[in-house]
């Protein structure tokens, strides 16, 4: 057998195995991918863009059912959003009064020779540093990402377990915060 | 005229889609979460995207295109997360180990070739079809093709004997 047999040869080898390889996941993808519930997340909490104006004035018939599911899913997302605002802004607020408190701390300069003399410059306000607790910044890094799962309809264990973290996180975060 | 109605495409080209991304990034979560994005794109344009010639192609393009962008997105997400994420032991399409392997080499192909390689062994698209869904002139997927497969057959052990020269 030559070079170029044995090349024809392996060729054909190769084409044989991608194909079966591509025919076999293809396979695969068929029966264990679960289409049917991933369209459902879609159809729910998307808008598709309005084919045609008369479209709304007649439904097609499995809308009224759509609606029907759609209504309390999106008071849930909404509800869980406010919540996680409300969070967010509480974590804040912490924060903020943290800084505030220790910008009391701080000893107050003795005034120089110089404040004696009139100036035209306005006085510079005393510069407060806020500093927020790092678990309240993952707190509300984990907060964006719950909301955008909720946005995008990711409903499975990923919106579980960033919940779960989330929680975990804002509770350190207002232990931390907290004097 | 009308077109196909977006859920009945939809169940049909779903499991393809992800098939196709998880062949070339080996997590099927990842696949199928840039699928659903994918999706997403085509049924909030349905109306335009469902009229096209070729709807199919369209959705394996915008996939395959946002792949890079979705892919450095998900990673730093996933950075984010690693001390906290539960790592699924499930995280592939289940396959025979000859057929694994031959995934597993092709994913070691730079994209392009590995794009290339997936559509015309996995979709069974011609060097045209793969030009039109990937917007590249026929000569380079030609030759993509070429050092593609060449590749593989230096990966996968299949290359010609040249002890029989």
């Amino acid at each position: 057998m030559n070079f170029d047999d044995g090349l024809r040869a392996a060729d054909t080898a190769l084409d044989h195995r991608l194909y079966a390889a591509g025919n076999a996941l293809r396979e695969a993808s068929a029966t264990q991918v679960e289409a049917t519930s991933a369209l459902r997340v879609i159809l729910l909490h998307t808008d598709p863009a309005p084919e045609e104006p008369e479209q709304q004035a007649a439904p097609s018939p499995s809308s009224p059912a759509s609606s029907l599911l759609r209504r309390p899913q999106r008071r849930l997302a909404l509800a869980v959003n406010l919540l996680l605002v409300l969070a967010i802004g509480v974590g804040f607020l912490i924060g903020v009064q943290r800084g505030k408190d220790l910008g009391h701390l701080t000893p107050v300069p003795p005034p120089s020779a110089s404040t004696a003399v009139p100036s035209t410059t306005r006085p510079i306000p005393a510069r407060t540093v806020t500093s927020v607790p790092e678990q309240c910044v993952k707190a509300a890094e984990l907060a964006d990402q719950v909301i955008s799962r909720l946005n995008r309809g990711v409903r499975d264990k990923r919106l579980f377990l960033a919940l779960r973290d989330y929680t975990i996180t804002s509770q350190a975060c207002r232990r931390e915060a907290s004097p | 005229m009308g077109h196909e109605p977006f859920d009945e495409f939809y169940l049909r080209e779903y499991p393809k889609v992800v098939g196709l991304l998880q062949g070339l990034l080996r997590s099927r979560l990842v696949a199928e979460e840039l699928a659903q994005e994918t999706f997403l794109v085509a049924y909030r344009d349905w109306a335009r995207v469902g009229g096209l010639d070729n709807p199919r192609a369209w959705v394996r393009k915008v996939a395959l295109n946002q792949r890079g962008s979705f892919l450095r997105a998900y990673l730093r997400q996933q950075a984010r997360e690693r001390d906290s994420v539960v790592q699924y032991a499930d995280d592939t399409i289940k396959l025979a180990d000859d057929h694994a392997e031959v995934w597993e080499a092709i994913r070691t192909l730079p994209s392009s070739q590995a794009q290339v390689i997936a559509l015309h062994y996995y979709e069974d698209y011609s060097v045209a079809q793969i030009a039109a869904a990937l917007g590249r002139a026929p000569g380079t997927i030609k030759a993509q093709l070429h050092q593609g497969r060449r590749k593989l057959a230096r990966r996968l052990g299949t290359g010609p004997d040249r002890r029989s020269t």
